[in-house]
């Protein structure tokens, strides 16, 4: 009797194990069998708006400083735009300290230009008399009196410079003597490259000071060179229009000097609690309007806003199609809009140059007073989830 | 043995092929797939136990039914469903394995017919994943539409006797449960943002089950010798309290501000069961009623909603009051049940009907594992309906305690 319950249990054991076995099998991949049964209003079904910005204006800013490191010195001119370039050695080491310096060079090497790139290009080198703040100095503090000595230390003609060449300007060396001196009275605030006689706008990389000099206990020279830490050199931008900025019709969007467009929209068309699928933005453009330097990218940025400003670091970068007069540029807001209607954020976006701090550029987009098919849309496509 | 189970090892696994956890659509709407389970001795008698008493197992169904309960009892179980799903998009197969029912039953007056039982079971169940490939706003989306949970009962109720062939039964019910529904799009194109609505409808509200059970037709009918038993069973409407709680996930965002409130109204039931016991056979059959043309649900099942109706005929052979070997004291089930679910689809009422059988083991003085196998179809594949063909194999011990009971010294 025992023995025979026990081969019953023995027996559901192994069904048991059958079962597990079966179970083990299953493999978790929906299918359309049934489906025909499921109600419509299941489905998220996809709807779309167009939204014309509420309101857009443009806004002139100090160059973006989160995104982008100014790595660039740009000096010349072209057209009404020159740019002056700013330079500041320091922290040479206490290995240096009182040397006398025999010969002083900065070396430059090119990097980009707005216009013709072999145009005449000359500059001249002043010393700075005031301090500067690469995230805060502009044009116009530039030209505010005693900003830079009177008169210029030297002046360089280098006729036509090719897109990649090396230039070599001879500094003062009584100038760059002193910086090697601590000297409260004549304090170390670096040079000003002014563009003179110039008919383009040159962009250099990577800074050097070469000096030759005697070390103690020497007779014969010796070369080094120093680079500036990355906050002290650039370069402002002068000449910009700013009276383009109250423009209705266009929007001016520029690095270099730059300005910003703003863009509000009204999103009480979309149904509360909607799924986003996608929010394109498309701006059009006239490209015949526009400027840009040969380093810079045909590409424009939209940085989301909250209750304390733009975030840098929040944006979406544009893709472009066309040209001329029927230039078209998309940004994909499509995560703004998902944060617009759980109510974060503001619905307003600033739209910038993607390097607004290492090249020259200027964008004319067609703003909200502009005509029918050139304003601005946001078309999205959203399905209301609340059934 | 060890070869038998070796073979049935190897079979199973032979015979096992992919299959989804995931079920039929039909559970999509209202409160999902109702269970009628009022042990495992009823679902293998075809659903039919409003009528069955004895002392050997819980009677959830009819709670008048526990009053002929000498000895502490438990009650436990699960069961393993499959299910295969056809319709003019092919077929799929399903399977899971889901908990089944708790109880306990405690006679506190064996001669009074005072019985005290609590219970857990599920009510409803909730369980389909369906994929649809549609465009959406223009650009080609799968759309995975997925529910699962459903509502489950607890009750606490009690039985008296009083009289010789009456007996009486109240059930509290506390109703609970959560509704998951789960739509999750995603696009072919990359540049549209995947999106992802989750829902958790939580159920909670109470009722009650009033039941009596007679056996004395026999003598109304003139024939005091006939072993009948009357069964009936009324259970009161029960208004649910929902909060649902909505959560929309982008690949950015995750929002959890939509609450809905509001109201399920399960409807008001009756059943209707007649037994005949003689010592060597049982036969029972059972008929009820929900009336879910009277319900209201917190969402709107958008299809047609209709009375259901459950019937049952089943039959046992118990054990022998006197075995020899084990096999006499196995008991041994077989029935049919029909039901008109509460849903009418395109026109069409969703029925059912399955065969069931099972067998009781001894397992102990007093307890018995309980296997309970049962098949049936449902549903058509006439205008764009589904059929569904399942099987369902359950599985419950029951044992017994001497508690509360008072032994004479001599």
């Amino acid at each position: 009797m025992v023995r025979k319950r026990h081969s019953v249990l023995l027996r559901f054991l192994a069904l048991g194990i059958g079962i597990g076995l079966h179970l083990g099998g299953c493999v978790n991949e929906p299918g359309p069998v049934g489906s025909g049964l499921i109600p419509r209003s299941d489905l998220l079904q996809g709807d779309s708006l167009d939204i014309i910005p509420s309101q857009s204006r443009s806004i002139l800013v100090i160059p973006d400083t989160v995104n982008s490191l100014r790595t660039t010195i740009a000096v010349g001119k072209k057209g009404a735009y020159e740019a002056w370039g700013l330079v500041l050695f320091t922290n040479f080491g206490s290995a240096y300290d009182s040397i006398a310096v025999q010969t002083a060079e900065l070396r430059l090497k090119t990097s980009f230009h707005l216009g013709d790139s072999l145009g005449q290009f000359s500059l001249a080198v002043r010393k700075a008399l005031a301090t500067w703040t690469r995230s805060t100095f502009a044009y116009t503090n530039l030209r505010e009196p005693g900003f830079y000595e009177e008169p210029a230390r030297s002046t360089h003609d280098f006729g036509s410079i090719g897109d990649t060449a090396d230039i070599t300007i001879a500094l003062d060396t009584a100038l760059v003597n002193s910086w090697f001196r601590s000297d409260t009275t004549n304090p170390n605030y670096g040079i000003v490259l002014e563009p003179i006689n110039s008919s383009v706008i040159k962009g250099f990389l990577n800074p050097q000071l070469v000096i030759t000099y005697i070390p103690s206990g020497s007779s014969d020279a010796d070369t080094v060179t120093f680079t500036p830490a990355i906050g002290n050199y650039g370069f402002v931008l002068g000449g910009v229009d700013t009276l383009a900025l109250q423009d209705s019709v266009l929007l001016h969007v520029r690095a270099g000097a730059a300005s910003r467009a703003v863009m509000q929209f009204d999103i009480s068309g979309l149904p509360a609690y909607s799924a986003i699928h996608r929010a394109l933005l498309e701006i059009w453009a006239d490209e015949s309007l526009f400027d840009r330097s040969s380093n810079m990218q045909d590409s424009l940025m939209a940085t989301f806003r909250d209750e304390l400003g733009f975030i840098p670091r929040f944006e979406a970068l544009s893709s472009v199609s066309g040209s001329g007069s029927a230039k078209l540029y998309t940004l994909n807001l499509t995560p703004f809009v998902q944060y617009w209607v759980q109510n974060i954020g503001i619905p307003e976006i600033g739209i910038r140059a993607r390097n607004e701090r290492n090249g020259i550029e200027a964008f004319m987009l067609h703003g909200t007073a502009a005509i029918e098919p050139l304003k601005p849309r946001l078309r999205i496509l959203y399905t209301s989830t609340r059934q | 043995m060890n070869r038998q189970i070796l073979f049935l090892a190897v079979l199973a696994t032979l015979l096992t092929r992919p299959v989804l956890a995931g079920g039929p659509v039909y559970t999509r709407f209202g409160v999902g797939d109702l269970l009628f389970f009022g042990s495992n001795r009823v679902q293998g008698m075809g659903i039919s136990g409003y009528a069955l008493t004895g002392d050997g197992f819980i009677n959830l169904a009819n709670p008048a039914a526990l009053a002929k309960l000498s000895l502490t009892r438990f009650a436990g179980g699960f069961e393993y469903w499959s299910s295969s799903l056809e319709d003019n998009a092919g077929s799929q197969r399903f399977a899971t394995g889901r908990f089944q029912s708790l109880a306990m039953g405690i006679p506190v007056a064996d001669s009074a017919g005072i019985s005290l039982v609590v219970s857990a079971t599920p009510y409803s169940t909730v369980d389909y994943d369906v994929r649809i490939v549609s465009a959406t706003g223009g650009a080609q989306a799968e759309q995975t539409l997925t529910g699962t949970g459903g509502l489950s009962t607890l009750t606490i109720g009690g039985s008296f006797r009083p009289s010789r062939d009456l007996a009486v039964g109240l059930q509290y019910v506390y109703y609970y449960g959560t509704i998951h529904r789960r739509l999750a799009v995603d696009f072919d194109d990359v540049a549209f943002a995947d999106t992802e609505v989750r829902t958790a409808a939580f159920h909670k509200g109470s009722g009650f089950t009033l039941g009596m059970t007679y056996t004395g037709l026999g003598s109304l009918l003139g024939n005091p010798s006939l072993p009948l038993t009357l069964g009936i069973v009324f259970t009161t409407p029960a208004s649910l309290s929902v909060k649902e709680e909505r959560l929309l996930l982008t690949e950015n965002t995750a929002d959890t501000t939509q609450v809905r409130r509001g109201t399920t109204r399960l409807p008001a039931g009756w059943g209707l069961g007649i037994t005949y016991d003689a010592s060597h056979i049982i036969v029972s059959g059972d008929i009820g009623v929900q009336h879910w043309t009277s319900a209201n649900f917190f969402e709107p099942p958008s299809v047609e909603v209709r009375n259901n109706l459950k019937a049952g005929v089943g039959i046992e052979i118990p054990g022998k009051r006197n075995p020899v070997t084990y096999w006499d004291r196995v008991a041994y089930r077989a029935g049919f049940a029909y039901t008109a679910s509460y849903l009418a689809i395109n026109g069409r009422g969703i029925d059912s009907w399955a065969v069931s059988g099972g067998i009781a083991l001894p397992i102990g003085p007093d307890a018995r594992m309980s296997v309970g196998l049962t098949a049936g179809k449902r549903g058509t594949m006439n205008l764009g309906l589904s059929q569904e063909t399942f099987f369902k194999l359950s599985l419950s011990i029951d044992a017994s305690e001497a508690w509360f009971i008072t032994i004479e010294e001599d």
